[in-house]
């Protein structure tokens, strides 16, 4: 449970003194790439809550959306049209979907116990 | 587990480039080592300077707070002159030279139509930099508070005239000599001629620049009451 903290915590540390810099041109597709990471993160959660992980699936799934998600922001910056909208549109729908499905999953969890402890008192 | 936690990694680096892409808005440091040595110089300069400053203000103090009502009066009135020189209420003189502005050829600009006020504000900028420590432009001393404006196509400075071409403007300088070849090929020299005027520069020895005669209307100071 603690290692994926850690590994946020250590990739934190490392992009914070290795000094790179993105230019502010660049700032849309970081962003970009950031929600897309953080779509595929917490699906990889639920899915792990519903017990239906799969690490071929969650890996590719994370790189294949960054990829998608910045081609679409830069076909839309040589179109004209903020295509990136839709990128941020459909990670954030799903973040918030993810979310709230972890959310019950947990909410079921934690009521499971609770009557579990009731039944042995 | 291993691929979620290097997946976190990697949204962290990523987090965390984001944080920098706003830091990285400050300019860098691109000065080589000449234009550091330059301004270290310029930097002891100025605290030569302030040093000055500071040991005048103590005279000064020492002056205001000795016993002798004489020697505080002294010390006022020695201020009060000090003060009157600074705003251009006293006569000077000194080195210098002298610039007499008159049109490039004949034909040219002969009533001064090519002359405007910025035109004069940049010469004094460009003097000032050049080391001018006093200006006088036709007779009327410049103090910081010196106005310089357009009045129905006529430059008036300290709410004068003024006169026709050619008229001078007397510079004190402590280098004369230096002063005169950089005025010489200086960009004020450019843009007077692109007016149709022109600019013969003289190293003067003794040269004698009126004092302002106008008082300054003071309207925004009140004397500070003591305790």
């Amino acid at each position: 449970m603690w290692l994926p903290v850690l590994g946020l915590f250590i990739g934190l540390v490392i992009g914070w003194f290795t000094n790179v810099s993105i230019p502010e041109a660049y700032a849309h597709y970081l962003s970009i790439a950031i929600l897309a990471a953080l779509d595929t993160l917490f699906g990889g959660m639920r899915a792990h809550l519903q017990k239906n992980y799969d690490n071929v699936v969650f890996v590719s799934g994370i790189f294949f959306n960054i990829i998608l998600a910045a081609g679409l922001a830069f076909l839309g910056v040589k179109l004209g049209v903020d295509l990136y909208l839709v990128a941020l549109f459909a990670f954030g729908v799903r973040l918030f979907n993810n979310i709230a499905i972890i959310r019950r999953l947990f909410i079921q969890m934690w009521r499971e116990r609770a009557e579990k402890n009731v039944h042995k008192s | 587990m291993l691929s979620i936690t290097l997946v976190t990694a990697f949204l962290g680096f990523m987090v965390a480039l984001q944080f920098g892409v706003t830091k990285e808005d400050k300019p860098r440091d691109t000065r080589d080592i000449y234009q550091l040595q330059d301004d270290l110089t310029k930097a002891e300069k100025k605290h030569v300077q302030l040093n000055e400053q500071l040991s005048e203000s103590n005279r000064l103090l020492e002056g205001y707070e000795s016993d002798d009502t004489k020697s505080q009066l002294q010390t006022m009135k020695e201020a009060l002159d000090k003060q009157k020189e600074l705003a251009g209420e006293t006569v000077k003189a000194g080195t210098g030279v002298l610039v007499t502005v008159q049109a490039l050829a004949q034909g040219y600009s002969e009533a001064g139509e090519g002359l405007n006020a910025d035109l004069i504000r940049r010469l004094i900028n460009e003097l000032n930099t050049l080391g001018a420590t006093d200006i006088a432009i036709a007779d009327e001393r410049l103090t910081n508070r010196s106005p310089i404006r357009m009045v129905h196509e006529i430059v008036y400075v300290n709410d004068h005239p003024l006169p026709d071409l050619p008229f001078p403007i007397r510079v004190l300088t402590p280098h004369p000599s230096d002063l005169k070849k950089r005025l010489e090929v200086s960009e004020s020299m450019e843009d007077f001629a692109r007016e149709g005027l022109t600019m013969m520069v003289k190293v003067e020895d003794r040269l004698k620049l009126p004092a302002n005669g106008e008082s300054e209307k003071v309207e925004y100071m009140k004397p500070v009451k003591g305790d």
